[in-house]
């Protein structure tokens, strides 16, 4: 039997029916199937770079970020944030230099470790600075702030002011030590920020699994109009902290656009339910 | 057979040389028959069909007899994600043949451009492999383990990524 010409394996299929067949796969259960053999390894790597390279433009979806100290959760508004690239990801299908000189194993881990990069932008007025900047005050017994970052996904309907459901990607809170904010003020601000190194010492990252990361510029401020009744005390400082970028693990970004799709999908009716806050 | 107007049926030469006589109606489901026979005008002379043999040639025109009616594919505008790998009863138990025959009918879809009967193909497959553990999947389609076991170790933990939470 084994000599007749016409004996079909799976394996007889072309790739590009192989990649119809794993289409239906959520990214978490097409992952496992990596594990079968070089063939569905090398697949289930094409189709995973294909999905990472759709979801962190986020065609469908907006990323909006909310970063404020714990204080001002109410007040503080959320601001969207525009797409600027994913490092290593490349453009193309089999793309990026993210293979070079990796050993076939250890392809998918490296899916893991990319990061996609975006600008948060202040859309609540008109000017043209559309930087968005915390501030943050420590007094003289402080040795830290907090700031509590979100990052959802969102959906928003036509005009802007309606979202149509919202997915966490993560959330965390930063603590923000005296001592960084002053190493970080005094650094030489004229050197080019854009290094895209994960590791870099401006990025303050939200999470332990440093999924979400903030890059920021902090600059300590002039505090010239305090009550004059106020003890200006040597240690109470004051610091304007700007939010140039923002990190999100590429694919812990695919998950959450899943699991937006996956959501959309049990809600035959759209359910409104949270309106943007004026 | 040749006669001067368009017949309303054709001929079909499969691979092993066997003549099948099929509705045009019916044969034009498949997209590669329905532009040759467009191009080339019907002739009546038996058009060959190389790359399927008989057996399987006659499942693929079982299929687009039953589905002759069918309003034509939506087209390429559904290709966002289809998720769902839910067939219709016909279709599942017209799909459940052996593997070989299986991987026969997809193929021939394929080649045949039949996009409906390929995607009915791909679910069955899909649904083969779906919730099984590699090993079982191995077992399932006869595939051998070409990993070493440090690799496939090795590609477990690089995918935890997708199991943190």
């Amino acid at each position: 039997m084994i000599q007749e010409e016409r004996h079909q394996h799976i394996f007889s299929l072309p790739n590009e029916v192989f990649v119809q067949i794993l289409t239906p796969f959520s990214t978490r259960t097409l992952l496992p199937l990596a594990r079968v053999c070089h063939r569905f390894h090398a697949l289930v790597l094409r189709i995973l770079h294909y999905r990472l390279l759709t979801a962190a433009s986020l065609k469908e979806d907006k990323l909006i970020l909310e970063c404020f100290h714990p204080s001002s959760k109410l007040t503080e508004p959320h601001v969207f944030c525009t797409y600027l690239g994913t490092d290593g990801l490349g453009d193309g299908y089999e793309g990026g230099s993210l293979y070079e000189n990796v050993d076939p194993a250890e392809c998918l881990g490296r899916l893991g470790s990319l990061y996609s990069r975006f600008r948060p932008e202040n859309n609540e007025n008109d000017t043209q600075d559309k930087t968005v900047r915390r501030i943050i005050n420590l007094d003289d017994t402080e040795d830290f702030s907090q700031l509590c970052v979100m990052a959802n996904l969102v959906k928003v309907l036509a005009g802007r002011n309606r979202l149509l459901s919202a997915i966490t990607v993560d959330e965390g809170i930063i603590r923000v030590w005296r001592d960084w904010l002053k190493r970080q003020s005094t650094a030489d601000s004229s050197q080019p920020t854009a290094s895209n190194d994960p590791r870099d010492q401006s990025i303050l990252w939200v999470d332990k699994g440093r999924n979400i990361g903030l890059k920021v510029r902090a600059r300590e401020s002039q505090t010239e109009s305090l009550p004059v009744l106020v003890h200006r005390d040597d240690l109470s400082v004051t610091y304007e902290v700007d939010i140039e970028e923002f990190y999100v693990r590429t694919t812990r970004l695919l998950l959450a656009v899943e699991q937006a799709l996956e959501e959309q999908k049990n809600y035959t009716k759209a359910v409104i339910f949270g309106a943007y806050p004026v | 057979m040749s006669s001067g107007t368009p017949s309303s049926t054709i001929t079909l030469t499969s691979s092993d040389g066997v003549d099948v006589t099929v509705e045009r109606q019916v044969a034009e489901r498949s997209v590669l028959i329905k532009n040759m026979l467009e191009d080339l005008g019907d002739s009546g002379e038996a058009i060959p069909v190389p790359n399927v043999n008989e057996a399987v040639l006659k499942k693929v025109i079982e299929w687009c007899t039953h589905h002759k009616l069918d309003p034509p594919s939506a087209g390429d505008d559904d290709d966002s994600r289809r998720k769902t790998t839910d067939i219709d009863e016909w279709d599942q138990k017209f799909m459940q043949v052996d593997q070989e025959m299986l991987f026969e009918i997809i193929l021939a879809a394929n080649y045949l451009d039949i996009k409906a009967l390929l995607d009915v193909g791909c679910k069955t497959v899909a649904n083969m492999i779906k919730g099984k553990s590699p090993e079982e999947i191995r077992k399932t389609f006869n595939i051998q383990n070409d990993f070493t076991p440090e690799e496939e170790d090795q590609i477990r933990r690089e995918n935890e990524w997708a199991e943190d939470r």
